[in-house]
């Protein structure tokens, strides 16, 4: 196995800006002084920090992964040196990231995860404690999965010509589905970005784009202002359920295109229609492996039965993340 | 000589009355300062209950609108969690410990504070207020006492002084 022992000890500093620098400001001091020193070949690719409790902490990028040892990196993930996720740690990694306020986070351990600013997502799994049938929080942390959100200008160049109706200068419903860590949120974020901002020569004006980040993780806004670039002409309601917020910026910002991420529930499907019906376009993900599998779901079907989306962007990982798998129109029919 | 010995007299009653007063006056320190502490933490508990505003900022809110010691603990608990070197629960300790050694407040007082430090901030905003209302039922309860005996020993203390300067120069005479 090889082994980076060194890297860590001889690594350049990271740019102040840089992601991994931005995760590492909720984190416990020992835990963001290893981030603060990753090389920054590393830290470019750094996709997620996992640490599983009583287990090798493990830095995993877009096709390696390094366990951290005493003396630096190492490709192996359990060496015998590794340092180990403590339950210690882990229960000091979610003060850091609650900034000791679970108090302020309640509906946020329900759902499992923490968005830091910048739209960092923070994962959770451990013993929940259920009341009245429903998950109340948890506790005994046993995972955590922090996972670093990349800005990518221009991510979504190979497939906006294909989402435009230059017809009537707009933008079709669109779906992009892909599994877990394919770059939906980043493909998404920058479609709104360009949507945003216009486009004269594909006969795109720019549209005023609604986006509602229920997780904080599109435009990560931060006291109000978002932390992406997400284009000049975009509202943003951020932390609110879907449909609430999709009804919401209906009825108070007048949006041409409405954004959201990871349709999952029914009344998420009924805001989708809702906002088609009154005229305004949507731009939506979903997690699935493809269009099949979002018809399996009971609460998808109805969208895909009534033609609710005329574009469908399949995404995958491999040959990387963000690899366009296809483009598909309202038919199934293969656009790119 | 008879002046001498006036000014004399004079001056151990003064000494002796006022160490008294000081005495006296220590007494009535430790429930303005627990007064002060239960103040902020009933500012803390609308902090989360009603604004649910992160540990650090609410802290600081807390210590802006404090009296001292309260001020002073919620200030250097902000910065400890802000740190993010140790564990919120080992951090609040220390400043607990700090009020131990520079405030008049009894080790019991910091009892009920530092027991407060194993569930702040790890639980629902409505957990967070039965913790934060027992600590504050606790200070009261030993701000009652120590009013009580504030009352009792400043008197105590305030004649002890006098009389004890009294003693002395009918001694010394």
């Amino acid at each position: 196995m090889k082994t980076d022992r060194s890297a860590l000890l001889h690594a350049a500093p990271l740019r102040s800006g840089d992601p991994v620098l931005e995760v590492a400001r909720y984190l416990p001091r020992a835990l963001a002084q290893i981030l603060a020193g990753l090389p920054v070949a590393v830290a470019n690719q750094l996709e997620e920090v996992r640490l599983r409790a009583g287990r090798p902490l493990i830095l995993q990028g877009s096709s390696r992964e390094w366990s951290v040892t005493q003396t630096g990196l190492s490709d192996d993930i359990s060496p015998l040196d590794a340092l180990t996720a403590s339950p210690e740690l882990m229960a000091q990694v979610l003060e850091t990231v609650s900034q000791g306020s679970v108090y302020a986070l309640e509906e946020e351990m329900r759902n499992g995860f923490i968005t830091l600013p910048g739209g960092h997502r923070v994962g959770l799994c451990g013993r929940a404690v259920v009341a009245g049938g429903e998950m109340k929080t948890l506790s005994d942390l046993a995972g955590i999965n922090i996972r670093i959100a990349r800005e990518i200008k221009g991510a979504a160049d190979g497939i906006i010509t294909s989402i435009v109706d230059r017809q009537n200068q707009a933008v079709y419903n669109t779906l992009i589905v892909s599994p877990p860590g394919c770059g939906k949120t980043t493909l998404l974020r920058d479609t709104a970005r360009q949507i945003s901002t216009g486009n004269p020569q594909m006969g795109l004006p720019g549209l005023k784009v609604g986006i509602v980040d229920e997780r904080s993780e599109l435009a990560g806004l931060r006291y109000g202002t978002p932390q992406h670039d997400i284009g000049p002409r975009t509202d943003v309601i951020d932390g609110c359920p879907k449909s609430q917020g999709m009804m919401l910026l209906l009825r108070t910002m007048s949006p041409q295109v409405v954004v959201t991420d990871e349709l999952g529930r029914a009344d998420d499907v009924a805001a989708v229609v809702e906002c088609s019906l009154a005229g305004v376009s949507v731009l939506a993900s979903a997690h699935a492996a493809s269009l099949r599998d979002v018809a399996q779901r009971k609460t998808m079907a109805p969208l895909l039965e009534r033609q609710g989306f005329s574009r469908f962007i399949i995404l995958s990982r491999r040959k990387g993340p963000g690899t366009v798998e296809a483009v598909l129109d309202e038919n199934g029919k293969g656009l790119l | 000589m008879f002046y001498v010995k006036l000014i004399g007299i004079a001056l151990i009653l003064t000494g002796t009355t006022a160490v008294g007063w000081m005495i006296a006056n220590n007494y009535s320190r430790r429930p303005d300062q627990l007064q002060s502490v239960i103040i902020a933490l009933g500012v803390l508990g609308s902090e989360i209950n009603y604004s649910h505003t992160p540990m650090p900022v609410a802290c600081r809110r807390v210590a802006a609108a404090s009296t001292y010691p309260a001020n002073q603990l919620f200030l250097r608990f902000a910065g400890s969690i802000e740190d993010r070197q140790r564990r919120i629960g080992a951090a609040w300790n220390t400043v607990v410990g700090w009020m131990f050694t520079h405030t008049a407040l009894s080790r019991a007082d910091c009892q009920a504070l530092a027991d407060l430090g194993n569930t702040l901030g790890k639980t629902g905003s409505d957990e967070q207020m039965k913790h934060l209302e027992t600590a504050s039922r606790r200070l009261a309860s030993h701000r009652e006492q120590s009013l009580a005996a504030m009352e009792k020993n400043r008197k105590l203390w305030m004649y002890t002084g006098f009389l004890t300067g009294l003693a002395l120069v009918l001694v010394l005479l």
